[in-house]
């Protein structure tokens, strides 16, 4: 058992690279959107919204499926980390986009228009005004569909990234015996718990006063 | 790009394949979402007993499978348990592992619903005579339900999309029958047809979805 624990740490770095990777340009790529999509040009809008609803109903299996096998074909051979990376990261900046542009509508009209009166700018009553108190109704749904989509890092097993259901997997064929599989599924419960528990925390902090 | 990607010859050809996953899928669905909503309505209902004997196990359970990875799990029951002399079919280790990973969010979900429900509801219940498992179903559930159908909807497309999972252990669902096809055929647009169907399927779902979350801000 102890002869495939390096696999697996190896794993769990690439797993942690994979999540922050995702995370990062995924909530940014998110943020962008619902930017731009503030400026309510028409045409952009709907390119956005189809965009969003398209990586919403795809399963984030087939996204990954799609642009491993389906590249390929047109002499792109992204790898199997660079698919993942991709795919998830369309699926979180999808949902992001449409958790952030309800934080955006939610802000009565009202602050808008009063913010603009005393001289501010677009740009500074989205910045000053606007975004801080949309963060804080975004928070509780994004981060848990961040957590939702970084688990979604096990998907690139199928693409044989080699992250730790990977390495866990192949040191289970090699072995011919659980164990490997055990402690890999142990390092994910070592890696997500603290972040789900630290989620109920954030919830709860930023949770507006009834 | 066209015969690459909508190459009608494989479209004509991979079709029988790809339809028979698209019902696989369809029927695996209809199997795990009321699955996965009884085990949260057990959930639920568990958390509902304030007793902290109780709670804090409920919780612990709920975190884990929310921090556990639903294809870890997937994999765990199809290539672990078969060690313990085990061995169960991809199909039922689909539905073991939705009982127990959707279950969590369920019940997530119907514990918040029941909570929104205020206390007076049921103190007005019992006070009529009902039983607390009377004004559980009839008085509390209904209004809990109702409050959280957003998010019970919202998470029951996760569940139909996690369903392509189960091309993993070789259930023979929509990803799995197109994935096939397309190693036959050695060109991608089976899977093409496939994500188009996925979409074409669950897009109403996220466009009721994007109305009932914006009017739900609007109400606020």
């Amino acid at each position: 058992m102890l002869r495939y624990l390096p696999d697996i740490l190896s794993g769990v770095v690439v797993t942690i690279e994979l999540a922050l990777l995702i995370v990062v340009t995924g909530i940014a790529a998110g943020l962008a959107l619902a930017l731009l999509r503030s400026l309510a040009i028409r045409p952009l809008n709907w390119l956005i919204v189809f965009v969003v609803d398209l990586f919403r109903s795809l399963p984030p299996l087939v996204v990954i499926v799609l642009i491993y096998f389906g590249l390929p074909s047109v002499d792109l051979s992204p790898s199997g980390f660079v698919s993942t990376w991709l795919s998830l990261a369309f699926v979180l900046m999808a949902f992001s986009e449409e958790i952030f542009w309800a934080g955006i509508t939610s802000v009565a009209k009202g602050q808008w228009e009063a913010a603009r009166s005393t001289g501010l700018t677009f740009g500074q009553t989205l910045m000053n005004v606007v975004l801080p108190q949309a963060f804080r109704l975004t928070i509780p749904p994004l981060t848990n569909r961040t957590i939702a989509i970084t688990k979604g890092t096990a998907l690139g097993t199928v693409v044989a990234v080699t992250e730790i259901l990977g390495q866990a997997s192949s040191a289970m064929s090699n072995s011919y015996n659980p164990s490997p599989l055990m402690m890999g599924a142990a390092a994910y419960i070592v890696l997500f718990l603290p972040v789900v528990v630290a989620a109920r925390w954030v919830e709860t902090k930023f949770a507006w006063k009834r | 790009m066209i015969q690459t990607f909508f190459n009608p010859e494989i479209i004509a050809a991979s079709w029988p394949i790809v339809v028979a996953g698209l019902w696989n899928t369809v029927r695996l669905s209809l199997l795990v979402v009321p699955l996965g909503l009884f085990g949260g309505l057990i959930l639920a209902l568990l958390a509902s007993v304030k007793n902290p004997a109780v709670r804090w196990p409920l919780m612990a359970w709920v975190d884990f499978f929310r921090a556990f990875p639903p294809l870890v799990l997937l994999i765990l029951l199809f290539a672990g348990l078969p060690f313990a002399g085990l061995e169960l079919g991809g199909f039922a280790c689909v539905a073991i592992a939705f009982f127990l990973n959707t279950g969590a969010y369920y019940g997530e979900i119907l514990r918040a619903g029941i909570d929104s429900v205020p206390a007076g509801q049921v103190e007005a219940a019992r006070s009529t005579g009902l039983s607390s498992l009377q004004a559980m179903a009839h008085v509390v559930l209904p209004q809990a339900v109702r409050n959280v159908l957003p998010d019970l909807l919202s998470n029951t497309l996760e569940v139909v999309k996690l369903t392509s999972l189960g091309s993993v252990v070789a259930v023979p669902e929509l990803l799995y029958q197109a994935r096939q096809a397309q190693s036959i055929t050695y060109n991608p647009t089976p899977i093409v047809v496939a994500a188009i169907i996925y979409f074409l399927m669950l897009w109403p779902v996220v466009r009721l979805l994007s109305r009932l979350e914006n009017r739900a801000l609007a109400g606020r």
